[in-house]
């Protein structure tokens, strides 16, 4: 039996990691058994399909939508529509997926406001939803929700060009690091760009070096990278996105705060090893931390003039996040919270699903062999298992 | 994603510090473009003491050994003591009458990482030996020059430890692994340890990493890496500067030098381990550990 999910996200639009989330699942979902409709405020014609709809933040006339719509559950992966799930929490299941936002600490003029806003999430959203669900380990803290469960997110939207090798004469030509960001002033604040900028910099005179940076901006942000000897791409298409993060030989983040960081672990899945701070969720989405920008310059004096040293890393990488960040795995935590969450209101209305359709729906999501794991371990016999 | 969720609660990675803190250090390390140091070559042993005369005595017979046969090697060495404030009037005497080739600091307010630190900016030589205070040498006198010459010799060796024993004969340290599941993942160990040693002497094996109470590199490599990290107050300084060096291509390797004893304090008392460098060190190192296995 097929179930229906709404999915409700502020964008989808082309260049936000919201909209390749929500695109991801409800292509993945289908397998385990749910139907996704995309509700969202803005969207592009990149997300203009049947299944992508537009709605407002009135709880009636979402409930309504999902009436019409015959909708099981609904989540909600962004604000306002966090806002609005306490509203519906008596009509349907409801499931918050927590992306976090930057701390409020960052944003000095509004930062009163931002901390309302968080306040208001953890007195008035978390406590009256059916889960609260988070892309990391490091959100459960930061958005001081530890009973949050962890969902990772995916990374084979990316081509998968196999993993890179640097050959020897790859000496010859400047090493390639880039960035991946949004470039306007607000993302500025916690994005590091100023980080960004003084790397660049720093080894602006060094010819054996070549700093390059994508993202969505305006012609004058172009004009502030290229004075610092950063060649810019603004608005690039997937294509360009792709070939550009399979490109480069080193993509750095500099951002401040990230509760999972997408690009890093796109870029390390497009073969190009994906570097970052010790902050945010990175600990869990790269292994290559760097604790400041003197570890980072170490680590690219390194690589320029041992580039076996780069392919290594870059096949490190590459495996890590291939084998670790797939989106048919993360639609599957998602769909056994969607599932269980469903199950515990349908039993509330003595309505739960019979016994053989369980088990079928449970073999279909499993395969044959899993589903035997799982009945043993309800015995408490545990079978290793792939993760 | 790393194994965070099995991780005991109190190395939990997030559960020590916030993001504001984490930020906060890496605003304060600005990029630096410090010109390299020149080093003469030679070799600089680093110790820190505070009272315990009987293993300053100890030290300064052994480091006088040591300076006479470098000698007769045409080995340059030195000793830089660091004394963290030491008050017992023996120890006081043996600091001031420190022998040929030492120079002493003293009170220096103790923190593992910020001490050597502070004294490897002093160090004159192109390789550098962190040894502890409880490390006796003993007869392998020509077999640590020899490391050394190893050290200097295979510029691909990153950092090489020693085979230490303990006063009763047993293995103390013969290399740190990873602990590569459960509630303990990535957490540092010594493997071997109160066994008896099997590593044949004079050997050179290749492990993830040493233990700081022995620890033999280059000068530059430990100045290109920024040195210890003084986040950690008490526990995994050295190991994570053997996988910052790991991390740049280097090897580590482990020494059969000869019967090198560390007395150490025992096995760390229950209650006296610091959760929050432990919690550290998993949050920098498990999903690279876990990568590279």
């Amino acid at each position: 039996m097929t179930r229906r999910v709404l999915l409700l996200s502020s964008v989808m639009l082309h260049g936000y990691g919201v909209s390749i989330v929500a695109d991801e699942w409800a292509k993945e979902l289908k397998a385990f058994g749910w139907n996704t409709i995309i509700g969202c405020m803005h969207q592009d014609e990149k997300y203009r399909r049947h299944n992508v709809i537009k709605v407002g933040t009135d709880p009636i006339e979402v409930l309504d939508l999902c009436k019409k719509l015959k909708i099981d559950l609904v989540v909600a992966q962004t604000t306002p529509y966090f806002e609005l799930l306490p509203s519906i929490s008596g009509h349907y299941p409801t499931i918050v997926f927590e992306h976090g936002d930057p701390s409020p600490f960052f944003f000095q003029h509004d930062a009163v406001e931002r901390e309302q806003i968080r306040q208001n999430k953890i007195r008035n959203v978390y406590p009256h939803v059916s889960r609260v669900l988070a892309s990391s380990h490091f959100l459960r803290y930061d958005i001081e929700w530890p009973s949050a469960s962890v969902v990772p997110l995916g990374c084979d939207h990316v081509a998968d060009f196999g993993p890179k090798e640097h050959s020897n004469n790859a000496n010859s030509r400047p090493l390639k690091i880039g960035s991946l960001m949004r470039l306007g002033e607000g993302e500025a604040l916690y994005k590091g760009v100023d980080l960004y900028a003084q790397l660049a910099d720093f080894f602006k005179d060094d010819p054996s070096i070549e700093f390059q940076i994508m993202g969505r901006g305006e012609e004058s942000d172009r004009q502030r990278w290229e004075s610092l000897g950063v060649k810019t791409f603004l608005n690039s298409t997937d294509v360009e996105r792709s070939t550009y993060l399979r490109d480069l030989d080193v993509l750095f983040s500099p951002s401040l705060w990230e509760g999972f960081n997408l690009p890093v672990v796109e870029a390390a899945a497009s073969g190009t090893v994906g570097v970052a701070f010790d902050i945010g969720a990175h600990p869990e989405t790269t292994p290559f931390l760097v604790r400041d920008l003197n570890d980072f310059k170490v680590l690219l004096e390194t690589w320029i003039h041992d580039r076996a040293l780069l392919s290594d890393v870059s096949q490190t990488a590459y495996s890590f996040a291939r084998s670790k960040f797939r989106w048919s795995e993360s639609a599957r935590g998602l769909a056994g919270y969607l599932d269980e969450v469903l199950n515990l209101k349908l039993l509330a209305l003595g309505r739960s699903e019979s016994a053989p359709r369980r088990v079928l729906r449970v073999v279909k999501r499993e395969g044959l062999v899993g589903s035997t794991k799982l009945i043993w371990s309800k015995f408490g016999i545990s079978v290793s298992r792939d993760r | 994603m790393a194994k965070f969720e099995e991780l005991q609660d109190d190395i939990q990675p997030y559960s020590h510090e916030d993001n504001y803190d984490r930020v906060a250090q890496i605003r304060h390390n600005q990029l630096s473009d410090t010109a390299k140091k020149k080093y003469q070559i030679g070799l600089s042993l680093i110790v820190l003491n505070k009272n315990t005369p009987e293993l300053l005595s100890h030290l300064w017979d052994n480091f006088s050994a040591l300076y006479r046969r470098a000698s007769e090697r045409n080995i340059k060495i030195e000793l830089l003591l660091g004394d963290t404030c030491s008050s017992l009037p023996e120890t006081l005497e043996l600091l001031d009458n420190a022998p040929p080739g030492v120079s002493v600091s003293r009170n220096l307010v103790y923190q593992f990482s910020r001490c050597n630190n502070q004294l490897f900016n002093l160090a004159k030589f192109s390789t550098v030996l962190f040894v502890n205070n409880d490390v006796l040498f003993g007869e392998a006198i020509d077999e640590i020059l020899n490391a050394y010459e190893i050290v200097e010799a295979q510029g691909e060796i990153g950092v090489l430890g020693a085979v230490l024993y303990f006063p009763d004969g047993s293995a103390q340290h013969v290399g740190v692994d990873f602990l590569r599941d459960g509630k303990m993942f990535g957490h540092p160990f010594h493997p071997g340890s109160h066994l008896p040693v099997t590593i044949k002497k004079g050997t050179l094996a290749d492990i993830p990493a040493v233990t700081g109470a022995f620890m033999m590199m280059r000068s530059d490599i430990f100045e290109s890496v920024g040195g210890f990290d003084e986040r950690y107050s008490k526990e995994c300084q050295d190991i994570d500067l053997c996988l910052r060096v790991d991390r740049l291509g280097k090897t580590i390797k482990l020494a059969h030098a000869g019967h090198i004893i560390h007395i150490e304090n025992g096995t760390r008392v229950v209650g006296e381990e610091d959760w929050k460098d432990r919690s550290l060190f998993i949050r920098r190192w498990s999903s690279y550990l876990e990568a590279s296995a």
